[in-house]
């Protein structure tokens, strides 16, 4: 497993920030659930195996154990009839709360585009957790997802994970012990957006020499901090936007940085080595697989969508195959949504990767490639260690399907998050409705 | 013994190209979804100049004939894209690459994308590697990275157009005039949807007035009465083909108020109505089906993304078909680039309950039909254009493709700039950059 071995980097620097006592922490504390014993279905581990005719035991929230023929006394049995489980799906990349529906100007709260970087920012506090999207993503079989800072920006601030529970607070909602992201982005859209306002940056080297002089400023308060310390003198008064860069300059703090082209990523990289930080992974990596090889290299994932492409430039050389390229090389591929609607069916998305990668002679395994969604998208969120795979002792993250979910065809049943019932298809008790859909007539339920 | 044997590679389309359009072609073994929804097996397809010539379980295959053994899998007709602006842009973003709408003063109704049809647009290759043969395409208010006002609700007239990406793709100029009510048209009219519907109430009229004035030959005026319209003469005689029921009129709607408004307009002035969006239209199931309006679904939208969409949700399709419905599919990411996508959209409205031979139906016979196009396209019908597919699997499923997709019986090429961009970049070892492959 050469891919595990180049994943070690990236899990070392997967640990929480435990400088001081962390302001906004989160205060999630799993719903009621029972032992469970899922019985008799195709099991997709997230690890790389398919089990046939396979059982999982949920017990006080975790997988308790994966295989067959497993015996449990006097717990709750859910007879799969062939149905399939896989872990509970994970988004990389969503705006979910942060730009809710109704998409009203009121509801827009993903981009800061007041200056071009923002690393003060923090997208959990735009995070409107009675947006609707959340609800309609669970019945898609999302259990955690990353919230980050939109694109309009050099350094949009920082994203947080969640647990997809609906909560009253988004601190009920934060992932324990996730770590946070910084989200940054190159190409066209930083330097449309302020050169349209006149201003820095209205190029590709513009976006550059913004990034460099950010990481420049934050090495340089870094350093003020260090020297105080070593002599004893008050620190400098606190500065949101550098602390968070040097969260990043520590490895506390995940890169997740939006760039579609094959040689800017290429140039992102040589940024990250200049200054000492590392790039977890790229979203919206349209062109990731020209680099594939790059990118293996480098152990950075590359996020991506199935088959968007062309809506603008940087777009155009969008193909199917990307996500099955990057695994090809050895790269960390991952897919992902960043919208409302996809997020719902990313195992459709999946799937057209798959169908797509056939097509070329490239035959890629379900229990390999339901890893883009699970696994590979919890290793880029720091939470691998928790979640996104059916291994004893991690979180009961769990998704039935009435079929095999590369099927267009398939939905899910049963969503286990934390070894709680979070929906079921056939109980309306377990269909939760956020407020905005009180009264007014909004459908629900899984439809 | 002339016969030749089609293989289901790309390559082989390649090179039967260019003598496919010489003699008939049969598909045997071919198992198909008829136009009322019925499968049938074991069935033979003849093609030849250009459409069906027959199709049937007991055809005869002659020698001179070029064979393609289905072997049992799905033929259906080409399939469809119910909307979008195919041919009419190539990077979303990019206004140099786009030309779905004006702000022209003289061109509203008027505006015809038909003139504007890119055959050799990158889009059309990649739609047709996934079966689709033919394309609504059509105007609309506003784009991708072009947030600018359009203060009109008539975004133009949509054409269909095959994707041959031959030089006469154009097959139907005229298709339908396309308006907007609801959130967007309330926008265009100036703050509400009842000045919406006030200006599309006097189109109309203006409409039937030009009908009525007998002006088809000389140059019409507006009316005193109408100075002041926000629409020309040009617009007029584009009003006056809806008026007379010759056209019909595209509206794109999502509340059910505007719906039902649709409807009453449709019923006062005796025109033909097609709904796109239609997120609400499932409440107004029965209405629809008695009123013969089709709809356009929006099918993967289940968010109340609007104040106008608060009842969106999946079953729409299932509902609406059940009531008797004609409809077809779009969605925000099953069309123009992805209009590819319309598959998937059919096959998650199948998970919700629409039946399979409706969806396919859906995705062919009904997009043309709903504008009054499916005569000769959209099915599998003798006399009908050879706009055929042969399907790997089921064509709504994710990893399904076309083997063959014939257009006007001339068998396609399937590879487009993304099959050609992923083979240059399948071996990143070579010494050469890829520049050179």
């Amino acid at each position: 497993m050469k891919i595990t071995k180049r994943w070690l980097g990236v899990i070392a620097l997967a640990v929480p920030m435990l400088s001081q006592a962390e302001p906004y922490p989160s205060t999630y504390t799993p719903l009621p659930s029972e032992t469970v014993l899922l019985k008799g279905g195709i099991i997709l581990t997230g690890t790389g195996e398919q089990i046939e005719n396979g059982d999982v035991l949920i017990k006080d929230g975790k997988i308790a154990k994966v295989g067959k023929n497993l015996k449990a006394r006097g717990v709750k049995v859910v007879e799969l009839d062939g149905a399939w489980v896989t872990p509970g799906i994970i988004d990389v990349h969503s705006h979910l709360g942060a730009g809710g529906v109704p998409g009203v100007r009121a509801h827009s709260d993903v981009n800061e585009m007041t200056a071009p970087t923002t690393p003060d920012v923090w997208i959990e506090h735009s995070v409107w957790p009675q947006d609707q999207g959340f609800v309609t993503a669970l019945a898609g079989g999302i259990t955690a997802l990353q919230i980050l800072p939109g694109s309009a920006n050099l350094i949009g601030g920082r994203s947080v994970t969640l647990k997809n529970v609906p909560s009253r607070t988004v601190a009920g909602m934060k992932f324990p012990e996730a770590p946070y992201g910084l989200k940054m982005a190159c190409g066209e859209n930083p330097k449309r957006v302020y050169g349209n306002k006149g201003r820095a940056p209205s190029t590709r080297m513009g976006n550059v020499a913004g990034f460099r002089e950010a990481w420049i400023d934050a090495l340089d308060y870094k350093a003020k901090i260090g020297k105080a310390k070593e002599k004893g003198d008050p620190l400098p008064k606190q500065d949101l936007a550098k602390e968070t860069l040097i969260g990043v300059l520590d490895g506390e703090i995940l890169v997740h940085n939006h760039c579609y082209r094959a040689d800017e990523m290429a140039t992102m990289l040589d940024v990250a080595q200049e200054f000492g930080y590392k790039v977890t992974a790229f979203h919206h990596a349209v062109e990731a697989y020209k680099i594939a090889d790059l990118l293996a290299d480098q152990s950075v994932c590359s996020a991506v969508w199935a088959d968007w492409w062309g809506f603008k430039m940087e777009a155009y050389d969008g193909i199917k195959e990307n996500a099955a390229l990057l695994h090809e090389a050895g790269a960390c591929a991952i897919v992902h949504s960043d919208d409302a609607h996809g997020i719902q069916r990313l195992n459709q998305e999946t799937a057209k990767v798959v169908g797509a990668a056939k097509r070329a002679g490239i035959n890629i395994p379900k229990a390999t490639a339901i890893q883009w969604i699970t696994l590979n998208a919890a290793k880029a969120l720091g939470i691998d260690a928790m979640t996104g795979s059916l291994e004893p002792g991690k979180m009961a993250d769990v998704v039935v399907w009435d079929k095999d979910p590369f099927s267009v065809y398939a939905l899910t049943q049963q969503v286990y998050i934390d070894g709680a019932v979070v929906f079921d298809r056939s109980d309306v008790s377990k269909q939760p409705m956020m407020d905005f859909g009180v009264g007014n007539g909004v459908i629900g339920g899984g439809q | 013994m002339k016969t030749k044997v089609i293989l289901g590679l790309s390559l082989a389309a390649a090179v039967v190209s260019s003598w496919s359009m010489a003699q008939p072609l049969a598909i045997t073994g071919a198992n198909i979804v008829s136009s009322e929804g019925v499968i049938q097996e074991g069935v033979t397809i003849i093609v030849d100049q250009g459409t069906i010539q027959a199709i049937g379980d007991n055809i005869p295959v002659t020698d001179d004939m070029d064979l393609v053994d289905a072997q049992g899998r799905w033929v259906t007709s080409g399939f469809v894209a119910a909307s979008g602006n195919l041919g009419l842009e190539e990077v979303g973003a990019v206004g140099d690459s786009v030309d779905t709408r004006t702000k022209h003063e003289q061109l509203t109704a008027a505006f015809e994308v038909a003139d504007a049809f890119n055959a050799a647009s990158t889009l059309i290759p990649v739609a047709r590697t996934d079966g689709i043969t033919s394309a609504l395409i059509m105007p609309s208010l506003s784009n991708d990275g072009d947030e600018g006002a359009y203060d009109r609700i008539f975004a133009g007239t949509a054409a269909l157009a095959d994707l041959s990406g031959q030089l006469d793709s154009i097959r139907v100029r005229t298709a339908g005039v396309v308006a907007y009510l609801g959130d967007r048209g309330k926008d265009a009219a100036g703050g509400s949807r009842a000045a919406a519907l006030a200006g599309l109430r006097a189109a109309l009229e203006a409409g039937k007035l030009y009908n009525e004035s007998g002006a088809a030959s000389k140059r019409f005026a507006l009316p005193e009465s109408l100075e002041g319209a926000p629409f020309s003469a040009e617009d007029v005689r584009q009003f006056a083909l809806v008026a007379k029921g010759d056209l019909p009129l595209i509206v794109h709607a999502d509340r059910v108020a505007d719906i039902a408004q649709a409807i009453k307009i449709q019923q006062q002035f005796g025109i033909r109505v097609v709904i796109i969006g239609g997120a609400e239209a499932w409440k107004v199931a029965a209405q629809l089906a008695d009123a013969n309006i089709g709809v356009i679904l929006n099918g993967e939208n289940n968010l109340p993304v609007s104040f106008d969409h608060l009842g969106a949700r999946l079953d729409s399709a299932a509902i609406l078909s059940r009531a008797g419905v004609e409809i077809a599919f779009s969605g925000e990411n099953a069309t123009t680039h992805n209009a590819r996508n319309m598959r998937q959209v059919a096959g998650l409205a199948v998970a919700h309950g629409l039946e399979w031979g409706q969806a396919i139906r859906a995705l062919s016979r009904s997009a043309a039909g709903l504008l009054g196009l499916d005569a000769d396209v959209g099915q599998l019908r003798a006399g009908a254009i050879a706009d055929v597919v042969v399907w790997d699997g089921d064509p709504l499923e994710l990893d399904t493709y076309p083997s063959h997709v014939l257009i006007k019986g001339e068998v396609m090429d399937l590879s487009n700039r993304q099959t050609k961009l992923r083979d240059r970049y399948l071996d990143l070892k070579s010494e050469l950059p890829p520049a050179y492959r």
